[in-house]
């Protein structure tokens, strides 16, 4: 189904290889960690964990970067 | 003196238009409205990994653009594309203010264009929507193949094939140009009879070969397309209503950025949660829609709104009884159907602005052009209304103006922040879709749209 839009990988997926690697840096709020964090329990018994870096850097957006990890 | 006379008005009329252009932009700019067209154009863009298949767009345009995006991808050819379909429609709008005048009245002719221009064209102009530019480029060739005296063969020819190209930017536009347009057509047919046979019938060909397109779009993203409403449904949803947590996470995630999860974009799922929670046709909140609809129109087009009033006013004191009923029953049509369609549809300004000025457009199409300048001299009341009406655009133009340029500065900083963090790195971001919108279209900003997106609600995900 998302691939009819654009790209080629479900949310699930890309966060199952944000997991399995360092290099990749979520940017989000914690009000959507949080939310990731639930929905993915829920639905698919998965359980990710989000560790932020560099605080400082986003904090006109209220962003952070986070490592994400399973 | 005549020939130098017309000369300087061919001049004009060529040159006037380009140079509006960059006036706007340079005194108040351009904008992206929103996260779609500068999504589209970076995907494009992508040097490695373009993508060329949106919804809504016909992917002959994006093959073409891609191949100029190969030539120079820091060119922008999207935008330089987008401002030529305006432009183009710039022209045809100009013409219906000058090719029925006598030369006596140019002046008067251009100082009514230009208020136009200023008063309702220009908010089109400052935001590249190619749903605005569709709506307006669409119903402005309509309106010249049926309303223009003096076209060939060769140039109604011409402006069918524009027209196919003009609905190939999004093909519900065209639909919607035909459903604001189709009274004022039958007035003028039954005004002209046969001779615009040839003309309607170019028209009605362009439309049923969009259509084809339609429903060949649809049918193979008809899942999707199906969803993407359910999840509309989902916010007339009465929240109270809802007590499992399955329901409450879904609608979360309907609120929030997950639309492109497979849980929530599948039309089953969507239909089970909406067997529970039923919302109507007409929306649950029909009252706040209605008053939000009637505050959007007298907050934004109240210069349209009030031209519109004089034209009635215009067509009560010059035409018959029976001509100016006929143009109280479009009015009322037009009001009644865009209502409808912004309630039920729950659309935006980009659609409700150039419906709006597709309208007025037709109705001075309608008009003898010459008699109502020689009206509208006469009548100070309507004159200094207008241009008070005028100042208050501008006015509301200013404010907007102070809230893109605030928006800008701010995106532009998180980029500048992204795009430094991102060096070594790859970055995934929940909503960089809000982080893009209202930058300057013709400005090249370091964005990489990856091999891998995935578009959310209110923005994209894209791996950099």
């Amino acid at each position: 189904m998302i691939k009819n839009i654009v790209g080629s990988e479900s949310v699930l997926n890309l966060f199952q290889k944000a997991s399995a690697n360092d290099k990749i840096v979520l940017i989000a709020t914690e009000d959507e960690t949080d939310f990731i964090k639930r929905f993915f329990h829920f639905f698919y018994k998965a359980e990710f964990q989000f560790r932020p870096i560099e605080n400082e850097k986003f904090q006109n957006e209220q962003l952070k970067a986070f490592v994400v990890s399973q | 003196m005549e020939i130098r006379s017309k000369l300087w008005h061919k001049f004009f009329f060529w040159a006037i238009p380009p140079l509006l252009l960059v006036l706007v932009y340079f005194s108040i700019g351009f904008y992206y409205e929103n996260n779609d067209d500068v999504s589209r154009d970076y995907a494009l863009r992508n040097p490695e990994h373009p993508i060329l298949d949106f919804i809504v767009w016909i992917p002959i345009i994006s093959d073409v653009l891609r191949r100029f995006y190969m030539l120079d991808p820091a060119f922008p050819f999207y935008s330089v594309f987008i401002y030529g379909m305006l432009l183009t429609s710039i022209y045809i709008i100009a013409s219906f203010f000058f090719n029925r005048n006598t030369s006596e009245y140019n002046q008067m002719s251009w100082f009514f264009f230009l208020l136009i221009f200023i008063g309702a064209i220009s908010e089109n102009v400052m935001y590249l929507t190619y749903t605005r530019v569709a709506i307006i480029l669409c119903g402005s060739i309509i309106l010249k193949l049926i309303f223009s005296e003096n076209l060939s063969r060769s140039q109604v020819i011409i402006l069918g094939l524009l027209l196919l190209t003009a609905s190939f930017i999004r093909l519900s536009c065209l639909n919607l140009c035909v459903l604001i347009l189709a009274p004022a057509i039958l007035i003028k047919y039954s005004q002209e009879g046969k001779s615009l046979l040839f003309r309607l019938s170019i028209i009605i060909a362009i439309f049923f070969i969009s259509i084809s397109f339609q429903i060949r779009e649809t049918s193979q993203e008809l899942d999707q397309i199906t969803a993407i409403q359910k999840i509309h449904d989902f916010k007339y949803i009465d929240h109270d209503k809802i007590k499992d947590e399955r329901g409450m996470l879904l609608l979360e995630a309907v609120y929030k950025w997950f639309y492109a999860d497979t849980k929530i974009i599948n039309a089953d799922v969507l239909d089970d949660m909406l067997k529970d929670y039923s919302v109507g046709n007409i929306k649950a909140d029909f009252k706040g829609d209605t008053f939000y609809f009637i505050g959007l129109v007298l907050r934004n087009y109240f210069f349209l709104l009030f031209v519109g009033l004089v034209l009635l006013i215009f067509f009560y004191k010059t035409l018959p009884k029976k001509k100016f009923l006929l143009l109280v029953c479009y009015y009322i049509y037009f009001w009644v159907m865009i209502s409808f369609i912004s309630l039920v549809l729950k659309s935006e300004e980009r659609i409700i602005g150039p419906s709006i000025l597709l309208f007025t457009i037709a109705l001075l199409a309608l008009v003898d052009v010459l008699s109502l300048f020689q009206w509208t001299t006469r009548q100070k009341v309507f004159q200094i209304s207008l241009l008070l009406f005028l100042g208050l655009t501008v006015y509301k133009i200013k404010g907007r103006v102070d809230f893109n340029i605030a928006k800008r500065v701010k995106n532009e900083t998180t980029l500048n922040v992204i795009n430094d963090f991102s060096k070594g790195k790859v970055i995934m971001i929940t909503s960089l879709g809000s982080h893009i919108s209202f930058l300057d279209p013709f400005m090249y900003y370091p964005i990489y749209m990856g091999d891998t997106m995935v578009r959310l609600s209110g923005g994209l995900s894209f791996f950099t």
